[in-house]
């Protein structure tokens, strides 16, 4: 086993990785910009290398600098986390030319799987279910209601440069697509030049659903069941959880399937994820594949018991993956929230600024359910407008999913934070509410649910009686006064 | 905030590790395992059993109290006090109209206005950077400009005020 691992990434990830490489009694070693130079992660790694200014372009991003720090401590491998570098074929290429491990699939997988149009003809090629479409040139309304009567209602006639909500229709009916077509080439020719049109499935409510695969370098390739990702905001993750409520075993089993498939397409000997958009009829289509560790990675150690990064430290290493997929099964149900520095009551605007006080939950037994959370700050630390705003992620493991709710729902009463606005209430409100308990979830939801954003909530009988008695008792402690008293909630 | 004026009267007994509420109807309410001393943030307590735990923070007469999405103001006040509270007049919200406010904390890059500027709805009057993107700011409506409040290079608070009109 390698002795001694490079972490080029920060924050919570970081953290993550040291505490695995601990238990595995593996040296580690951090690199940090001058954000970060008392930062958790230098704290508990064994090394740390300077490597540059706060803007990740001068210090997390420069493959010269990981590669020296790599140099001067002899780490054999480097462990890139997610974002920053873990995505670079070209960095993963020169630390091969280096003799240096790079804990991550091989370069050819990553750009295979980087590029879209790329990896969606692997996708195709292994099998795996794409959404129907019309690729190539529509030339006129007759050859459109052509090719959506072949797709099949409703579509999406779209322009082939279109972005940003501009030159998209959704057709319902012939009358649509007569309607629709002329008019998003003629906004497409106008906003960005390029009048070519394609058709493809529209899917209602989508969900975003994506299978956790790992494989070794000798051809294995298991997957780690689900995550179902739906509570989004600006395509930013918030609430993600594993298993999905939407999957039944045979749909589980035929994602699971197609996941490995592109995986083996690919020769993938890491840990990795293939996203799927999927719609409320459980069909479920290719998006993409992300060759890296996930943010949301901690739902399927808790249900499947597998740590993640080990795994991916033991098959870069060159060990045989020590189970198979009959070996896997899911045992109960994950939730994680991600706690971001942003302020709920003003549209989400990113918070910065001091943990003046910082108290997470306590981690591990919770009566029957169990408690996680993934952080890389302490109290008194900076959330710096250099980095991701995310303070931690707070995760919940229950025997079914109700009780995984509950267990994040009273996690979160238990989380205290002083300083910046933070989404914990937020949070709260998306765990009481009916929607997301019956396990409803669209990546529309939180439009749907906030359609003017967010303003807390009334509170309900017990929360007005819990208030009420709450303020007495802490009244009365404060002044041990005895006289009948008023109550009156404003 | 609670909407609405919800006024309860209660009495309180104490009994060693037991706390009770009776509200003028004559449900009681129990607080067991009290968790908290003046100073702490978090009160926890099981209110009939029922494990919560509370954000709360000393306010006016009382305290501003959170439980998960659910914030409201609670006043604790003697019989007396509360009849005397009823007939205070409700407090006005501030007029705002006249002004222009600082939607986000951040760095005044640009006040590009000035007094006895007039100055038409939808005009930019100041660049407010914060977490490195620049966000103009526009007058909602017309109006001549009677103080600017902050200048170029200052730093502002979310609501601060940025232009007073006349």
């Amino acid at each position: 086993m390698f002795s001694k691992i490079l972490i080029a990434n920060r924050g919570e990830i970081a953290v993550r990785i040291i505490k695995t490489c601990r238990r595995m009694g593996i040296a580690t070693v951090v690199v940090y910009s001058e954000a970060d130079a008392d930062s958790m992660a230098v704290e508990m790694a064994d090394e740390s290398v300077f490597i540059g200014g706060a803007p990740a372009a001068e210090s997390y991003l420069v493959a010269d600098k990981i590669v020296a720090a790599c140099r001067a401590t002899g780490a054999q491998a480097v462990h890139p986390g997610f974002g920053f570098l873990s995505e670079n074929a070209g960095f993963a290429k020169r630390l091969a030319d280096e003799g240096i491990v790079f804990i991550g699939p091989n370069p050819r997988a990553i750009e295979a799987m980087g590029d879209k149009i790329e990896s969606k003809k692997f996708a195709a090629k292994a099998g795996v279910s794409t959404v129907p479409g019309h690729v190539g040139e529509i030339d006129d309304v007759p050859h459109a209601l052509k090719i959506a009567g072949e797709v099949g209602y409703p579509v999406m006639i779209k322009a082939s440069a279109g972005g940003g909500g501009k030159g998209i229709r959704v057709a319902w009916n012939e009358k649509d697509v007569e309607e629709g077509f002329p008019a998003v080439r003629a906004e497409a020719k106008a906003s960005f030049g390029d009048d070519r049109i394609f058709i493809e499935k529209f899917i209602e409510s989508p969900r975003h659903i994506e299978i956790q695969v790992l494989g070794d370098k000798h051809g294995h390739v298991v997957h780690l069941f689900e995550r179902e990702c739906s509570i989004q905001r600006r395509n930013q993750k918030v609430i993600e959880e594993a298993p999905s409520p939407l999957l039944d075993e045979a749909t589980r089993a035929a994602m699971g399937a197609q996941a490995v498939a592109l995986a083996q397409a690919v020769d993938y000997d890491s840990a990795g994820t293939v996203e799927f958009v999927a719609g409320q009829d459980k069909s479920f289509y290719f998006l993409e594949m992300n060759t890296r560790l996930q943010v949301e990675h901690p739902v399927t150690e808790l249900i499947t018991g597998v740590d993640l990064v080990e795994q991916m430290i033991r098959v870069a290493y060159g060990e045989k993956l020590g189970f198979q997929q009959s070996d896997l099964s899911i045992n109960g149900w994950a939730i994680e929230s991600r706690i971001y520095a942003e302020d709920p009551y003003r549209g989400f605007l990113p918070s910065i600024g001091r943990l003046v006080r910082y108290s997470p939950p306590h981690e591990g037994d919770a009566g029957a359910a169990k408690i996680r959370n993934d952080a890389g700050v302490r109290e008194g630390d900076e959330i710096s407008m250099f980095y991701d705003p995310m303070i931690s992620k707070l995760s919940t493991w229950g025997p079914d999913r109700t009780s995984a709710i509950a267990a994040m729902g009273r996690a979160l009463e238990d989380f205290h934070i002083e300083g910046l606005g933070q989404n914990i209430p937020f949070l709260a409100a998306v765990m009481d509410q009916e929607r997301f308990v019956s396990g409803k979830l669209s990546t529309n939801y939180i439009k749907d649910e906030f359609p003017d954003g967010f303003h807390g909530v009334e509170p309900t009988p017990f929360q007005r009686d819990l208030m009420a008695a709450a303020a007495c008792a802490m009244h009365r402690r404060l002044t041990a006064r005895s006289a009948p008293q008023l109550v009156r909630d404003e | 905030m609670i909407a609405g004026h919800d006024q309860r009267l209660v009495r309180v007994t104490n009994g060693g590790e037991r706390f009770a509420v009776t509200f003028e109807d004559g449900r009681p309410l129990h607080l067991t395992e009290i968790d908290w001393r003046p100073g702490l943030p978090l009160f926890k307590a099981k209110l009939d059993g029922k494990p919560f735990t509370a954000s709360v923070k000393p306010a006016a007469e009382g305290f501003q109290i959170r439980h998960r999405a659910a914030l409201a103001h609670v006043l604790v006040l003697t019989p007396r006090s509360a009849e005397l509270h009823q007939k205070l007049p409700p407090k006005q919200a501030a007029d705002t109209s006249k002004l222009i406010l600082s939607p986000m904390p951040g760095l005044v890059v640009s006040l590009d206005v000035e007094p006895g500027q007039s100055v038409q709805a939808g005009q930019a009057v100041a660049v407010v950077e914060a977490m490195k993107m620049q966000n103009i700011i526009r007058a909602e409506r017309e109006g001549v400009v009677k103080t600017v409040g902050p200048k170029a290079g200052d730093s502002v608070a979310a609501d601060e005020v940025l232009v007073e009109f006349a």
